[in-house]
């Protein structure tokens, strides 16, 4: 009875409690553009409680009925004091101005990165990305992502990212929410992420909010821009070797916008003519060959109501390698033929992402979505003979193919109870279906083993397909006005082939204001992942491939813990410290031997599974606004790993295991006219596995060559050599001019500005030197020496790019 | 296919202004190490080389016998005696082309036997002592080889082939592995070398080891043609499998030779002009230590160019060194188009005609 009367009281004072409460909500968008403001700040000025924004710029906060003082901030932005006189739930949409200059008000008035609890957590200034200097001009989102402390960059000049010691395959690349798989062109060399399409990036290095799952090392979440429902806006830019464009504005003004951009490069076609020259000088004898990339994205939402609003994105990306030669001649008496050679890789991805968002209550805000994403990779290679006299021909083709294919749908809530509470749940299922590798063989007539049939044979793998399904729960809690927790549970089951795999992954992250411009924070996750990159390469390949977990193939996971400060100073910079423990296990490698696959046949035999060991300290000085900008980031870290059948068995130091890690981002504002650039990075030498020694051989004669190796090579240990250590300057100049219709800005970069030679890969070869022989005389003669290649030495760029 | 994209690759790199120099090489792991390198074989006294490994900065490119090092031999765990420094007797090449080179080894008196493990100490001043092991396969148990002229698949169609079927009977109770290896000794009339019609009555002698065999068994593991996408995989160019898919039963395996691997063809069997053709088949049974090191040496080779994959270490069971210290058992069997011996002729090892010992 007791019991009774307790659980009556509670359920009195809890409605008492929200009968005195009401709760403001809405959108936070910009004024000029009304794209919605990501993490803006709503706060209750009297009360001292606030929250932020989501991803679409929908915020709810619950204060006490009556006269409040809401104060709505986002940096960069003027912000607004709403004095309001409360009495019933109410709904606020506001727009901020973006500010021309920022003040040092605006700067003490933005806390986020020491209130919220999230750590390991960076949001790229994607405004500045064009300011920044980079590779042949081309403004880069994985490139300024490598600068940050955590963040190991692969080989020289590629995009790809290792994060606090994990491998490539452990990043997960949502655009829109929807995953990327090959997040590259031309090798690895850019990243299929246009920047005029880009609104936001955010990388999470660690304390994963349970909303994300399926990597183990990090998240780079991309949100498109969502198009400007106010007036036309657009921009294009010329580079060296590409050009992009942007356009973006109001089908109907406040209700419905787009957003359209693309980028191509141009190297074949400029190409072209030289090759053209160089190889078609008998008029029987044509040649082509080229390579482009190219990425379309279109984005275009519509708001029903203030409750209901529909996004409908998309993105297609492609590569594309070919050559062709033709060549005709006279045979047999005079007859024509016609030799024609084609040969042609490609890969990109689609992806598409149907969104609809609607807010059943101040507090309950769902986002409902669907996505597609399908990556393609396709080689071939054709030779065909034609007789031209009686039409017949002999040929030999192959091609070969693979690909993956993702349909998702995904429910996610974000609920506001009050109380400090900030909740989010939801589930998504993923279906996946993997294309491991598909052979088609054509011959006939000559290149036929039987030359009166066409042989014409398919074969290959099957595809795999396989279900993901995950379901999360988290809450941003303020549980004293000085400690703040983000508590949540990730839940994951993948199926393939009757094999079933779960994961129930807790989430943690705490911070504790020591004061105001002051926090301590801590954070645990753990996270699994069911699909496997096999390469073994030290660039991105198309032929990279993506294959599920099985039933002797386990999920891979990670344990990792994160403690950490933040702290504001007074003269705008913030301060991070972090430093991290992970443990990985069942990772794969190729066996020693295996090289590139480019299939999946037996590629369980070809790889081994072990454990790896990540730890180090990361320092983040960042100075986010003013006329200088930019950050210093410093990382020490260790990353190892163990597999039972490499290296004899023991740990070794991972490919990307970098010391120290040292990278320097400024950019400054002289003027409206005219603000400079500049990066500086250094990183210990990666490790590598080099010839230490050579001793005699004991080999039989090989099938076919008799004898022919005497000498053996001895490396010692995995990765247990250093290259030289990398470092390298940019510097960039951008000269902007209003002209009648926008602004014009010319932008010269330098990379690798002191053209220091930073090493690619070292090899074994020899050198000249000079000797004297017993009678005093001099001859040339040649020493074993350990030779570096390297690639970029300081590369001059240029751009032009028009916004209006 | 793999090479034009490995060319492509290649090129843009070297179009983005790819540049080289000489770095000091700073690093540890240099320092010179014991080689051992020896196979044990059922009826023959052991026997191994004891050589010095050297820097890759080294200037040398022999490498050092280490005569002055103490080898002492254990069979089963006992001490069986310290092996004699010996001067073996070179290949025929080798002393055809080289007379004054000398070749050197250590050698017991022990002969090997089936099924006993041999242990080898070597020490040598200067040097960390190494240690190494091995077990001489239980002798192979060869039941039946048939060949046959049949039509096998290959990637485009069928082609005529040699068809060598080895039947044996596969230990159950061990972990087995095995070689294949088809040896071809070619003997031609010296008249019909130099283009004449008449007959001499000198033969010269043609020896090629280890013919390229179609291992068309799926002992040997499939080759999968995608895999040859960008770079290619090695070939199973020993001809090496394990019992994995036979486990402990009487199998036949199967390898087929290339009709075009038969140089006696221009030259007409006669029965009286002393052409022949002999072809030997060997089947061997390796220690475990013998199949990883050859098979690793495959993929050691097959990769030390490729500037994008991890580099292969050799396999060695050479504690404290290197090398590879293995056993081995081998039976084997001949056939002969044509007559060899033949009366009245006279048989010339001419290294002019094709060498002897070598491949073509």
């Amino acid at each position: 009875m007791k019991q009774f009367y307790l659980c009556n009281a509670f359920v009195f004072f809890f409605f008492l409690s929200n009968a005195q409460k009401v709760t403001i909500s809405g959108y936070v968008t910009d004024l000029s553009t009304g794209e919605g403001l990501i993490n803006a700040n709503v706060y209750d000025l009297q009360k001292e409680t606030g929250n932020v924004s989501n991803v679409y710029g929908f915020y709810s906060l619950t204060v006490p009925a009556g006269k409040a003082q809401i104060q709505y901030s986002f940096v960069g932005y003027e912000k607004q004091v709403l004095e309001l006189d409360l009495k019933k739930d109410t709904v606020i949409n506001i727009k901020l101005k973006l500010m021309g200059e920022l003040d040092e008000v605006t700067v003490r008035a933005n806390k986020s990165n020491v209130e919220r609890s999230q750590m390991s957590m960076v949001e790229l200034p994607t405004e500045k990305l064009d300011k920044l200097p980079l590779m042949l001009g081309e403004p880069d989102v994985l490139k300024v992502i490598q600068l940050l402390p955590g963040v190991q960059s692969g080989a020289e000049g590629t995009s790809g990212i290792y994060v606090r010691g994990g491998g490539p395959d452990q990043n997960l690349f949502l655009l829109d929410g929807v995953p990327v798989y090959n997040a590259s062109h031309l090798f690895g060399f850019f990243s299929v992420f246009n920047p005029a399409a880009v609104k936001t990036v955010t990388l999470y290095k660690g304390g994963f909010p349970a909303r994300f799952g399926g990597r183990l090392s990090s998240v780079v979440d991309i949100r498109m821009k969502e198009g400007n429902d106010q007036e036309f806006k657009g921009e294009f830019s010329i580079g060296l070797i590409s050009s992009r464009f942007s356009i973006e504005g109001p089908i109907k003004k406040d209700k419905t916008s787009f957003i359209f951009s693309g980028r191509r490069t141009y190297a074949d076609v400029l190409a072209q003519p030289f090759i053209v020259m160089a190889n078609n000088r008998d008029n029987d004898v044509k040649t082509s060959a080229g390579y482009y990339f190219y990425d379309l994205n279109a984005k275009i939402n519509h708001k029903f109501s203030d409750k209901s609003r529909l996004f409908l994105s998309t993105y297609a990306g492609r590569d594309k390698a070919y050559g062709r030669d033709k060549e005709h001649y006279n045979r047999d008496y005079g007859v024509r033929y016609t030799d024609s050679n084609n040969m042609g890789i490609e890969w990109g991805n689609i992806t598409s992402a149907l969104r609809w968002n609607y807010v059943y209550n101040p507090k309950l805000f769902s986002n409902v979505t669907l996505t597609y994403s399908d990556y393609k990779f396709d080689v071939s290679e054709e030779y065909k003979r034609t007789n031209n006299k009686d039409n017949t021909y002999d040929e030999d083709y192959f091609r070969y193919y693979s690909g993956i294919n993702d349909l998702t749908a995904k429910v996610d809530f974000d609920y506001y109870p009050g109380g400090g509470h900030s909740i989010k749940f939801g589930a998504s299922n993923i279906w996946h279906k993997f294309k491991p590798g598909v052979n088609h063989e054509r011959t006939v007539g000559d290149y036929s083993e039987t030359p009166s049939e066409k042989n014409d044979t398919i074969y290959g793998n099957k595809n795999v397909s396989a279900v993901e399904f995950s379901a999360f729960v988290e809450d941003n809690y303020d549980i004293t006005s000085r400690l703040r927790a983000n508590l949540g549970v990730h839940f994951s089951l993948f199926n393939v082939q009757n094999t079933t795999y779960t994961s129930l992954e807790p989430r943690l992250s705490l911070r504790y204001l020591l004061s105001d411009n002051l926090s301590l924070k801590a954070s645990y996750t753990k996270m699994s992942q069911y699909i496997h990159l096999l390469s073994s390469s030290t660039i991105s390949l198309p032929t990279d491939l993506w294959l599920p977990v099985t039933k002797d193939v386990k999920p891979q996971k990670s344990h990792q813990i994160a403690l950490g400060a933040a702290l504001k100073t007074g003269k705008g910079y913030d301060l991070t410290i972090e430093g991290f423990y992970k443990t990985m296990d069942n990772l794969i490698e190729y066996k020693e031997g295996a090289s590139f696959t480019g299939v999946s046949k037996d590629w369980e035999s070809k790889i081994e599974m072990g454990k790896g060991w990540s730890y180090g300290a990361e320092v983040m000085l960042e100075k986010k606004t003013g006329k200088t900008t930019g950050w210093l980031g410093y990382t020490l870290s260790w990353a190892d790993r163990k597999f039972d059948n490499l290296n004899f068995g023991k740990k070794f130091p991972a490919k990307y295991d970098r010391r120290h890690d040292v990278s320097l981002v400024l950019t400054h504002e002289f003027s409206k006219k005219f603000d400079i650039g500049m990066v500086w990075v250094y990183g210990t030498g990666n490790a590598a596995t080099i010839g230490k020694q050579r001793y005699e051989a004991m080999l039989p004669a090989r099938g076919g060559y008799g004898y022919s190796d005497y000498d053996i090579v001895y490396y010692g240990e995995r990765n247990s050599y250093r290259m030289p250590s990398y470092h390298r300057m940019d510097l960039s100049m951008n000269f902007h001019k209003q002209k009648k219709h926008g602004i014009r800005t010319w932008s010269v970069s330098l990379y690798n500005a002191y053209s220091r030679q930073n090493p690619f890969y070292l090899y074994w070869g020899s050198e000249s030197v000079g000797a004297y022989d017993q009678n005093g005389k001099y001859y040339q003669t040649s020493k074993p020496a350990l030779k570096q290649v390297s690639l970029f030495p300081v590369i001059p760029s240029i751009s032009y790019t028009y916004k209006f | 296919m793999q090479k034009h994209i490995l060319l492509f690759t290649v090129l843009c790199a070297a179009l983005l202004s790819a540049c080289e120099k000489t770095i000091d090489f700073k690093g540890d792991g240099t320092a010179p190490m014991i080689v051992v390198n020896g196979l044990v074989v059922p009826g023959k006294p052991v026997e191994v080389s004891v050589t010095k490994s050297q820097s890759f900065l080294a200037d040398a490119y022999l490498f050092e016998v280490l005569t002055d090092a103490k080898v002492d031999l254990y069979v089963d765990g006992e001490f069986a005696e310290t092996l004699d420094l010996v001067e073996v007797e070179s290949s025929e090449i080798i002393s055809h082309y080289y007379p004054d080179y000398s070749e050197w080894a250590f050698r017991g008196q022990t002969i090997a036997e089936n099924g006993k493990t041999y242990r080898l100490e070597v020490a040598r001043e200067g040097l960390q002592s190494v240690s190494c092991e091995t077990t001489v396969p239980d002798e192979v148990e060869l039941l039946a080889v048939d060949t046959a002229t049949e039509l096998i698949p290959v990637n485009h169609g069928t082609q005529e082939l040699w068809a060598i079927k080895i039947k044996f009977n596969d230990n159950a109770e061990n972990e087995n592995f095995y070689r294949v290896q088809v040896d071809q000794i070619t003997g031609v009339n010296k008249n019909h070398y130099l283009g004449e019609k008449e007959n001499s009555d000198t033969i010269i002698l043609g020896e090629q080891l280890a013919l390229y065999l179609d291992l068309v068994d799926p002992v040997f593991g499939s080759t999968d043609e995608a895999n040859e996408i960008v770079t290619g995989t090695p070939d199973n160019e020993y001809a090496l499998f394990d019992d994995t898919q036979i486990g402990g039963r009487e199998y036949t395996v199967k390898v087929g030779l290339p009709h075009n691997y038969n140089p006696y063809r221009p030259y007409p069997l006669d029965e009286d002009n002393g052409n022949f053709l002999e072809r030997k088949i060997v089947f061997y049974a390796l220690s475990p230590e013998y199949y990883e090191y050859l098979k690793s040496a495959t993929n050691h080779f097959y990769y030390a160019d490729d500037y994008f994959s991890e580099p292969v270490p050799v396999y060695s069971n050479v504690r404290g060194g290197m090398g590879v210290f293995a056993a081995l058992d081998s039976v084997s069997c001949s056939f002969i188009s044509g007559t060899y011996p033949m009366e009245g002729k006279v048989y010339v090892k001419d290294y002019r005609y094709g060498g002897y010992g070598y491949g073509y």
